[in-house]
């Protein structure tokens, strides 16, 4: 909740004036995207793409609800939001899942090798992007493809610590780095903006990206 | 094809088995929110081989609500583990035994300069 | 639909089921094989999503021949992209949480650059700060 929410006066005689306010003030933090994001998975998930009488009243109960959450829990707006590029988006989507498949086998390798146990190291990435999104995006997708949980986030540096299984030496805490620099340059092309974009490619090319 | 099914049961069975034990031996409570992690996902990996099994599209809500609470309960635990233990290192380290107020704001503090 | 495409549907979904399964079990091996938080973390949430996903795409498979309608492939993909979303951020907050209260075995790990980075800021303190430091 904000710091807002004890202002909300409680007497009735100049509630009504600063009640509508504070209301007003909360409408104008629903963000219109979200929103629309939020109906769309609210449809599906009372079947409304089925076409039935209701599935119009579903869309709007669906986008009514979407509003009411957001004037509740209000979120910061999305800094630059994002542009989605469909083909190089399949293209990230197909890159993932085979990603996903061969590191899950990776993992599997480790997970039935004999001897001693296995070891790691966390490795520091420093991304090139300024955007958060471009930020929350990667982190996820280095976190679903296996051998890679994201430990630490340091926010200002935009400085990924990664904890990557199996990486002893420094040819594969290199090859991981890179991998990751390669994952977010996919993700900045798939559903980057232009300035996204352009932060990248004004980025040198990196080898060592922490500290 | 029963045959089949049989060994899907039998792998998820093990699952949950090596899971459960996990849940026993684990040394912190973090260990033991990951492996009812992975309990919940057998469990969601069996629902889901039942629905498969009998083509009963029934118990798809299951699935959905199961998926949504295994987060919040991992997410919790770890949330409590990190206040908990906050709240031990500044009793112990602070000389005037400073707590209460100073856990939240400690915990930004900490993650600021880590 | 023909009789021939469903039985080929069929058994691809039988194949998807067994090898999501495997990788259900392939995740309950690692947690029990190997030795700290960190690592088990990778398997409790790779082969599992993974393993979910192929048991989804197994469901639908054998569900879309029925006349069900969207329903199912609804609930199917919202199950897969909530799981896709949420696993990664629970795993990222336990592992945080895990390195910050000090439960990683140092032994493990080859090289360390968030704690020379802690280090660092610190002004040449050691890395491991409390002495809980352990498995």
């Amino acid at each position: 909740m904000t710091v807002e929410e004890p202002r909300r006066p409680e007497g009735p005689v100049t509630g009504g004036g600063r009640g509508l306010r504070a209301v007003r003030r909360r409408l104008g933090k629903v963000q219109l995207p979200v929103a629309l994001g939020m109906t769309l998975v609210w449809v599906v998930l009372f079947n409304g793409f089925q076409w039935r009488e209701e599935s119009l009243g579903l869309a709007v109960l669906g986008f009514g609800v979407s509003v009411l959450i957001m004037v509740v829990f209000p979120l910061p707006p999305l800094g630059p939001g994002l542009r989605l590029r469909p083909l190089s988006a399949l293209r990230l989507l197909g890159f993932v899942a085979v990603d996903m498949v061969v590191a899950s086998f990776q993992v599997t390798r480790y997970v039935f090798a004999p001897g001693p146990p296995v070891r790691s190291s966390v490795i520091a990435v420093r991304l090139r992007t300024d955007s958060d999104l471009m930020l929350v995006f990667t982190s996820i997708a280095l976190s679903v493809i296996p051998g890679s949980v994201v430990v630490e986030v340091e926010q200002p540096n935009r400085v990924l610590y990664v904890h990557v299984l199996g990486a002893i030496d420094e040819a594969g805490t290199e090859r991981a780095r890179r991998g990751a620099l390669r994952l977010e340059e996919r993700i900045v092309r798939a559903v980057g903006t232009r300035q996204d974009i352009a932060d990248l490619e004004a980025a040198p090319v990196v080898g060592k990206g922490g500290a | 094809m029963t045959v089949l099914w049989i060994a899907i049961a039998v792998l998820l069975g093990l699952a949950a088995l090596l899971s459960t034990a996990r849940l026993m031996l684990g040394p912190s409570i973090l260990d033991r929110a990951l492996s009812v992690d992975v309990l919940v996902a057998s469990a969601l990996t069996g629902i889901g081989a039942y629905a498969a099994v009998n083509r009963d599209p029934s118990v798809l809500p299951i699935l959905l609500v199961l998926s949504l609470i295994g987060f919040v309960s991992s997410v919790s635990v770890s949330k409590f583990v990190a206040r908990r233990h906050l709240g031990e290192h500044l009793r112990g380290s602070a000389a005037g035994g400073r707590e209460g107020p100073g856990g939240a704001a400690g915990a930004d503090g900490r993650g600021r300069n880590a | 639909m023909s009789e021939q495409l469903v039985a080929v549907l069929d058994w691809i979904a039988v194949l998807c089921l067994l090898v999501g399964a495997a990788l259900s079990l392939v995740a309950g091996v690692g947690l029990v094989r190997f030795p700290d938080l960190l690592s088990r973390m990778h398997t409790a949430a790779k082969p599992q999503v993974l393993g979910l996903l192929l048991v989804l795409v197994g469901i639908g498979l054998r569900i879309a021949p029925q006349e069900t309608g969207v329903f199912n492939t609804g609930t199917l993909v919202l199950v897969g992209l909530f799981q896709v979303l949420t696993v990664p951020v629970a795993g990222h907050i336990a592992s945080r949480v895990a390195y910050r209260t000090g439960r990683i075995r140092d032994d493990l790990l080859v090289s360390d650059e968030l704690a020379e980075r802690i280090a660092e800021r610190r002004g040449g303190a050691p890395p491991g700060e409390s002495g809980d430091r352990q498995a």
